[in-house]
């Protein structure tokens, strides 16, 4: 349960601070080709 | 040493790439050792000669407790790593901690006030370890109240950040605090020299 609760820790963290570095570079070049490509990519 | 696979974690984009491209697998991990715990302990493990089935919610409450201290820890070393060499993913990395830390520190206190009721019969004590953990919750609200009530990225970084590592000496606090004082609460169990015993076979079967 310990080892469950890391990684699942882990991945929450992960996916958060993901958001938060969307939220902060927002209009950064380097995001807009990201998501571009994302977008080809689907 | 080499630090140049650490170095590359204060690139945005570096994160950026690593984080979608990591916490999918650690997320389907950890349900799958959530499915194979939950078995063993709901299922497999036999019910308590003292206290039958209601000792099972340790499974949650001990996990939850750890994690919530884990969770401070790393909060406040992300902070401090942001504060002082200011590397903007160290804070988006602390913000991102809080809100899992506080829902495992409150799953934690719930947990033990379900299982302190036909226990010790009472849902609260004001017992050191119990207050002490109170006290990691009110850090982490705190560190999310704080950052939500600065406009201004920087200086919310930067106050949440001190508030997060002021806040990190109540770790030692709330885990030696079993030992310190006269609590209510069971002493150290995991991490105690000559403590529990780990070679435990499935069915607790101990030798």
């Amino acid at each position: 349960m310990l080892g469950a609760y890391t990684f699942y820790f882990i991945a929450i963290m992960l996916m958060r601070a993901r958001a938060e570095v969307l939220r902060r570079e927002r209009g950064g070049a380097w995001l807009r080709e990201e998501l571009a490509s994302a977008e080809a990519a689907r | 040493m080499n630090w140049v696979w650490f170095h590359r974690f204060g690139s945005p984009p570096y994160f950026y790439r690593f984080a979608g491209r990591w916490a999918p697998w650690f997320l389907g991990i950890s349900l799958v050792l959530l499915a194979v715990g939950l078995y063993g302990g709901l299922v497999l493990a036999p019910a308590d000669y003292f206290q039958s089935d209601v000792y099972r919610i340790i499974f949650v409450h001990v996990p939850s407790a750890y994690l919530s201290l884990m969770t401070y820890t790393w909060m406040a070393i992300a902070a401090a790593v942001g504060l002082i060499w200011r590397i903007k993913i160290a804070h988006a990395v602390a913000a991102a901690c809080a809100p899992a830390g506080a829902s495992f520190t409150a799953v934690s206190l719930v947990t033990g006030m379900i299982w302190g009721q036909p226990t010790w019969g009472t849902y609260w004590a004001w017992d050191p370890r119990i207050v002490s953990q109170l006290f990691v919750l009110f850090f982490f609200l705190g560190y999310i109240a704080l950052r939500g009530a600065i406009d201004d990225r920087d200086r919310a970084d930067r106050a949440s950040a001190v508030l997060a590592i002021v806040g990190v000496i109540n770790v030692p606090i709330v885990h030696y605090s079993v030992d310190w004082w006269n609590s209510l609460h069971q002493g150290p169990t995991l991490m105690k020299s000559g403590g529990l015993r780990y070679r435990c076979r499935w069915r607790g079967h101990c030798w």
